[in-house]
């Protein structure tokens, strides 16, 4: 759901639209899309407040940066470290409730647990990344210094992102292959 | 860096996993100990009934019928006093009658879970070979030490299962000899119940009727165990029950 979600926003996205609107409006339909998968997810009520309110903030952020406040038109870092920071969180709530709620099934034939592992690679990584994005873009603006080293460190920080992310979605493609093999294997 | 981080999630959810499983073992193994446990009460609350019911029907033979015969056995006394020269018929209808009203007594009393918990197992096991053997139908020996280590609720367990399997050799077996050996060590009370009736098939399940359901049923009860061993002719029920720990007991 997620997935078409985030394709059918891409695909319908008129094609003189900025970059940066196009990011901001991305993570935004991540964080919401996510958020509306860990509430259905997560069983303790207070756990799903938590989420409902990691949302909120997420869409605060949006709607200030983008529409009361309409900050500068540069790729918003601190939109994505605080959607990577929240997501995280959320992560570690529904693996404090895997632990707390031991069944006999196996936790590798459980498609949440990879789903949810692969998406702790790829937004804790994330969050380090745009924080350290964050750091440097401030940093050039404020000394309007844009050097060849700073160039490629974040070039770097882009290429470690795109590998993060290209693992994750390998551990999740992975962890659906494992788990139809094996419900093939047993039903034969 | 990269890859360092990589390498710390990987590492994490590694141990993550390694967490959830050793609470999955352990979330196993309390489910089965939990289903073990309410087997165990499930079978104690069966086994109860049934030793409740036998008491209700040792108390019916003692009451009702034993009265009827006690009462038909006096008639019979009053008959014989008021004919000058009572036939040979009256004299015996009274004695089958006294008969009759021993074995009843002593089947009431060997179904009586309070009458029998006053005495040990090898006492209980003794009066039923007596009682058997009075009927000349049947020889029942038994070899024994002088006493059992075990508690006497689980004495009165064993006199049943012993019991059961006496009586699936006169039924079943149509047995004319039975033997019971009963020895203990430190650890465990032996009994073997053999005789020489009709054997059968062990291994067809199709063969094993109640009273075999029963006799094991009460000696897990116990923590202990019952196997068969059969033939064209002659059975042989081997019953091993463990001596409770003293100190365990205690606890």
């Amino acid at each position: 759901m997620i997935a078409t979600l985030l394709t059918a926003a891409i695909l319908s996205w008129p094609a003189n639209m900025s970059n940066i609107v196009i990011y901001d409006v991305l993570c935004l339909l991540t964080s919401v899309s996510l958020s509306l998968y860990f509430f259905y997810s997560l069983i303790m009520p207070w756990k799903k407040m938590v989420t409902l309110f990691l949302c909120l903030t997420q869409i605060s952020h949006f709607v200030l940066s983008n529409v009361i406040f309409k900050t500068a038109p540069l790729f918003d870092s601190m939109g994505y470290v605080i959607l990577s920071v929240c997501i995280v969180i959320m992560i570690f709530m529904y693996l404090h409730q895997i632990l707390s709620n031991v069944t006999e099934e196996s936790l590798s034939l459980n498609f949440d647990f990879w789903f949810v592992s692969s998406q702790l690679i790829y937004f804790l990584g994330s969050f380090i990344i745009f924080l350290t994005f964050n750091y440097l873009t401030r940093k050039i603006l404020t000394t309007e210094l844009y050097l060849e080293e700073n160039r490629v460190l974040l070039t770097k920080l882009w290429g470690v992102h795109n590998v993060l992310l290209f693992l994750s979605s390998l551990l999740t493609l992975g962890s659906v292959i494992w788990i139809a093999f094996h419900k093939k294997l047993q039903s034969s | 860096m990269g890859s360092a981080f990589f390498l710390l999630v990987a590492v994490g959810i590694i141990v993550l996993f390694l967490i959830y499983q050793k609470k999955q073992l352990q979330f196993i193994l309390e489910k089965h100990e939990l289903s073990n446990q309410f087997q165990k009460e499930l079978l104690t609350t069966r086994l109860e009934a049934q030793e409740e019911t036998l008491n209700q029907l040792s108390r019916e033979l003692h009451d009702n019928i034993g009265q009827l015969l006690s009462s038909s056995k006096l008639l019979i006394g009053v008959t014989k006093r008021t004919l000058a020269s009572p036939n040979e018929e009256l004299q015996l209808a009274e004695e089958t009658v006294s008969k009759a009203i021993t074995e009843l007594r002593a089947m009431s009393k060997s179904l009586n879970k309070d009458w029998l918990e006053q005495f040990n197992f090898i006492e209980n096991l003794t009066a039923e070979a007596k009682r058997i053997n009075a009927t000349k139908e049947f020889e029942m020996t038994i070899q024994h030490p002088e006493i059992i280590n075990l508690p006497v609720e689980q004495q009165l367990v064993l006199f049943r299962i012993v019991q059961e399997a006496f009586q699936n050799s006169l039924k079943h077996g149509k047995a004319g000899h039975i033997s019971i050996f009963v020895e203990q060590n430190d650890a465990h009370v032996n009994v073997k119940i053999e005789d020489n009736g009709k054997g059968f098939d062990v291994s067809d399940s199709s063969r094993q009727g109640v009273g075999m359901i029963n006799i094991k049923n009460r000696a897990q009860m116990l923590g202990g165990s019952a196997l068969w061993q059969s033939g064209k002719s002659g059975t042989a029920v081997a019953v091993q029950i463990p001596i409770p720990n003293p100190i365990q007991e205690i606890a």
